[in-house]
C-alpha cells in the first residue's frame, strides 16, 4: 500500500539541522510513526527554533547536517548532497501571515496549486467545507482575519498534501474565535485524514490539537513523545518550565452542573469550573502553587474549597525556599510548598496527607 | 518642425525600451533575489550611466563598435555595414546608457514583494519561473511601469551618447534632441523652440500619465 510500510520504518523521519553562520544551530528531530490522521507539535518558547525546524520540513532551509525521510522517499539527506525543492516533496504549508496572494481572489487562492482540470471542482468542493460560500470572488483584504485563516488552510489543504506544516495557524486571531477554530481544525485535518506537523507556543492550543509532542529550547528538542507521556514526565526541568504547569492528567467527564464539572481523574474525582464546549475528554492541569497539602481529610467546615483528596506523598524534593511535592491522589499530582510549611507539618514520603484545591484553580482543556 | 527626428526619437525610444525589458527582467530578478558576494560589483556597472559623462561612455562604444575591435568586426562580417553613425549602433547605446532607468525600478520592485509570497507559491508546487510570472511580476507592475517609462523618456531625451556615437545624420541618427541643437546652432530659434516645447509637452504628460495610473489603480492590497 504506502511505501512506509514496506520499509519497514516511521512514516516521517526527521533528523536534521541548519546552521546558521555566526548563529544558532535548530534541529528538527523526531518522528511521525503513520501516513494517517496525527497532529504533532512543535512547543517551545519564542526563538526555541520551531519555525526554522518547520522550514526545514517544507524545504525552505537546507539542512546542514544530517537526512529528512517522509514515505520512503528522502527529502533532504546532507551527507548526500540530497535536497529535494519545496515543489517536489507534495506538502502544504501554512506560514503565520497567512501569505494569500493579495491581487487573486479567494477561488484562486485556493486552486492556485491545482492544475486546470481538477481546479474549479475543487474549489467548489472546498469553499462549503470551510464556510466561505459566496466569498469566491472577494480579494484577500475584503476579508475578516478568521476567513483570511480558513482560505490560506484551504490553499493548503487544497492539492491533498503528504504533510501538512501549519505555523501558529490560530495566532493572528482574537482569542475566543482561536477557541472556537481549535475543535474545528482538528475535526477537519481528522476528516481528511493527513498528518500534520503545527509549530504553537500556546499550551492550550498544543493540548488541545496534539496527539504528539516535541518541546523544543534554544534550538534543541528536548523532549518527544506522546502528548500525555511528555507531560507526565518531563525528562528534566528545562522541560518541565517550558510546559509550565506541574500536572497535566487526561479525565472523563461525568456530569456537568451549575457551571461546576465533575471529573473522573485516575481513581478520584475533582470538580472544576466548566469553561463551556466541552466533550467528553479533558485535559486536568493544575500548577505546583494551588496546590495546598494539609494532614486531615474531613469535610472542611466554612471552606470555599471543593476539592479535597485523599493522597500519599510520593516523593519530597527540596528546590529553594520551595518544596515539590509529589502526590498519589488516584492520579499524580504535584504540590509546591514553601519549606517552612514542610518542616511544621513533618511531613516525610509515605504520609497519607490531603490535597486541597480550589475549583477555579482547576483548569480545563477540552480533547476529543 | 523636423517631423523626421521626432519619427526617429520615437522609434529609438520605443525599440530601446522593448529590448531593456527582454534583457532587464531576468537581470534585475537577478539583482533582486541572488546571494552572490560579488553582485555588488554588477550593481555598479548597472548604475555607471547615471554619473558616467554622456561622452566618456560614448567615447568607449565608439571604440567598441569600430572596424577594429571584435564587436565591430563581427558586425560587419554579419551585415556587412558599420555600427558607428548608424542607427543599430545608435539603439546599442541606447540601450546601455538607460540599463539604470529600467533596471532598477524593476529590481527594487521585485525585492519589496513579500518573500512569504515567494515561499508559499513554490510550496504550493509552482517553478520559480511560473512564481516570477504569476506572482512576483503581478505585485511589480507599479515598477515595471516605471521602467519602461523612464527608459522611454530618458532616451526620448538623450544627446551626448547620440552626439558621439550616431552623428547627424537625418533619418538615421538625426534624433530630435540633435535637431533642437542644430537649429539653435543655425541661429533657428522658432522651430527649436517648437520642437522643445513639443518634447516638454510629452515628457510631462507621458510622467503625469504614470503617475495617474500608479494612483488610481492603487489596490487596497498595495498599501498593506
Amino acid at each position: 500500500m504506502d511505501t512506509h510500510l514496506n520499509s519497514g520504518g516511521p512514516y516521517l523521519q526527521a533528523e536534521a539541522e541548519r546552521h546558521f553562520p555566526g548563529g544558532p544551530t535548530v534541529e528538527a528531530r523526531f518522528e511521525i510513526p503513520g501516513p494517517g490522521f496525527s497532529i504533532t507539535v512543535l512547543f517551545g518558547p519564542s526563538g526555541s527554533g520551531k519555525t526554522t525546524a518547520l522550514r526545514l520540513l517544507a524545504g525552505l532551509e537546507p539542512a546542514d547536517r544530517g537526512a529528512i525521510r517522509v514515505g520512503g522517499e528522502t527529502w533532504s539527506d546532507a551527507a548526500a548532497r540530497i535536497h529535494r525543492a519545496p515543489q517536489a516533496r507534495h506538502l502544504g504549508f501554512l506560514s503565520q501571515a497567512y501569505d494569500l496572494f493579495p491581487h487573486l481572489t479567494v477561488a484562486a487562492n485556493l486552486g492556485y496549486g491545482l492544475a486546470a482540470p481538477e481546479r474549479a471542482a475543487r474549489v467548489a468542493e472546498l469553499l462549503p467545507l470551510l464556510g466561505l460560500e459566496g466569498l469566491g470572488d472577494r480579494l484577500p483584504g475584503e476579508l475578516s482575519g478568521g476567513q483570511q485563516q480558513r482560505v490560506a488552510l484551504g490553499r493548503a489543504l487544497a492539492r491533498k498534501p503528504r504533510l501538512l506544516l501549519l505555523d501558529e495557524p490560530l495566532s493572528a486571531l482574537d482569542q475566543p474565535s482561536q477557541q472556537r477554530l481549535r475543535k474545528e481544525l482538528r475535526e477537519l485535518l481528522r476528516t481528511l485524514d493527513i498528518p500534520t506537523v503545527l509549530v504553537t507556543h500556546d499550551r492550550a492550543e498544543a493540548l488541545q490539537l496534539g496527539d504528539r509532542l516535541v518541546v523544543m529550547d534554544q534550538g534543541r528538542v528536548c523532549q518527544s513523545g506522546g502528548i500525555q507521556q511528555v507531560f507526565d514526565r518531563p525528562t528534566d526541568p528545562a522541560v518541565a518550565r517550558i510546559l509550565g504547569v506541574e500536572t497535566v492528567v487526561l479525565g472523563r467527564i461525568e456530569s456537568i452542573a451549575d457551571g461546576m464539572a465533575t471529573i473522573a481523574v485516575g481513581t478520584a474525582q475533582i470538580h472544576a469550573a466548566d469553561p463551556g464546549s466541552l466533550g467528553w475528554q479533558v485535559f486536568v492541569c493544575i500548577r505546583g502553587e494551588d496546590v495546598a497539602v494539609e494532614r486531615g481529610c474531613g469535610p472542611g467546615p466554612g471552606s470555599t474549597v471543593r476539592n479535597r483528596l485523599p493522597a500519599r506523598i510520593t516523593a519530597l524534593q527540596r528546590e529553594g525556599s520551595l518544596v515539590r511535592v509529589a502526590l498519589d491522589a488516584g492520579f499524580p499530582l504535584e504540590g509546591l510548598v514553601t519549606r517552612q510549611a514542610c518542616a511544621d507539618l513533618r511531613l516525610a514520603e509515605g504520609d497519607q496527607v490531603c490535597a486541597v484545591l480550589k475549583a477555579a484553580a482547576v483548569h480545563l482543556i477540552p480533547h476529543d | 518642425m523636423d517631423w523626421q527626428a521626432i519619427r526617429l526619437s520615437l522609434w529609438l525610444a520605443s525599440l530601446t525600451t522593448a529590448a531593456l525589458l527582454v534583457l532587464g527582467l531576468p537581470l534585475a530578478y537577478w539583482l533582486a533575489f541572488s546571494r552572490r558576494r560579488w553582485k555588488f560589483l554588477v550593481e555598479a556597472v548597472v548604475a555607471m550611466p547615471l554619473v558616467l559623462p554622456p561622452t566618456v561612455l560614448g567615447f568607449y562604444l565608439l571604440l567598441a563598435m569600430g572596424p577594429r575591435s571584435p564587436l565591430g568586426r563581427a558586425w560587419e562580417s554579419l551585415f556587412g555595414s558599420t555600427l558607428p553613425f548608424s542607427f543599430e549602433g545608435l539603439l546599442i547605446a541606447s540601450v546601455l546608457y538607460s540599463l539604470p532607468f529600467m533596471i532598477q525600478p524593476l529590481a527594487a520592485a521585485f525585492a519589496s514583494v513579500d518573500r512569504g509570497l515567494i515561499e508559499a507559491s513554490w510550496c504550493l508546487g509552482e517553478s520559480r519561473g511560473r512564481t516570477f510570472l504569476r506572482v512576483i511580476a503581478p505585485l511589480s507592475w507599479a515598477g515595471i511601469l516605471t521602467g519602461l517609462v523612464l527608459t522611454f523618456a530618458h532616451t526620448l531625451g538623450e544627446f551626448g551618447v547620440v552626439l558621439m556615437v550616431g552623428g547627424n545624420l537625418p533619418g538615421r541618427t538625426r534624433t530630435v534632441s540633435i535637431a533642437i541643437y542644430d537649429q539653435v546652432q543655425a541661429m533657428d530659434y522658432a522651430p527649436a523652440g517648437r520642437t522643445a516645447a513639443l518634447l516638454l509637452g510629452v515628457s510631462f504628460l507621458v510622467l503625469a500619465f504614470t503617475y495617474a495610473l500608479q494612483r488610481r489603480q492603487r489596490k487596497p492590497w498595495t498599501l498593506t
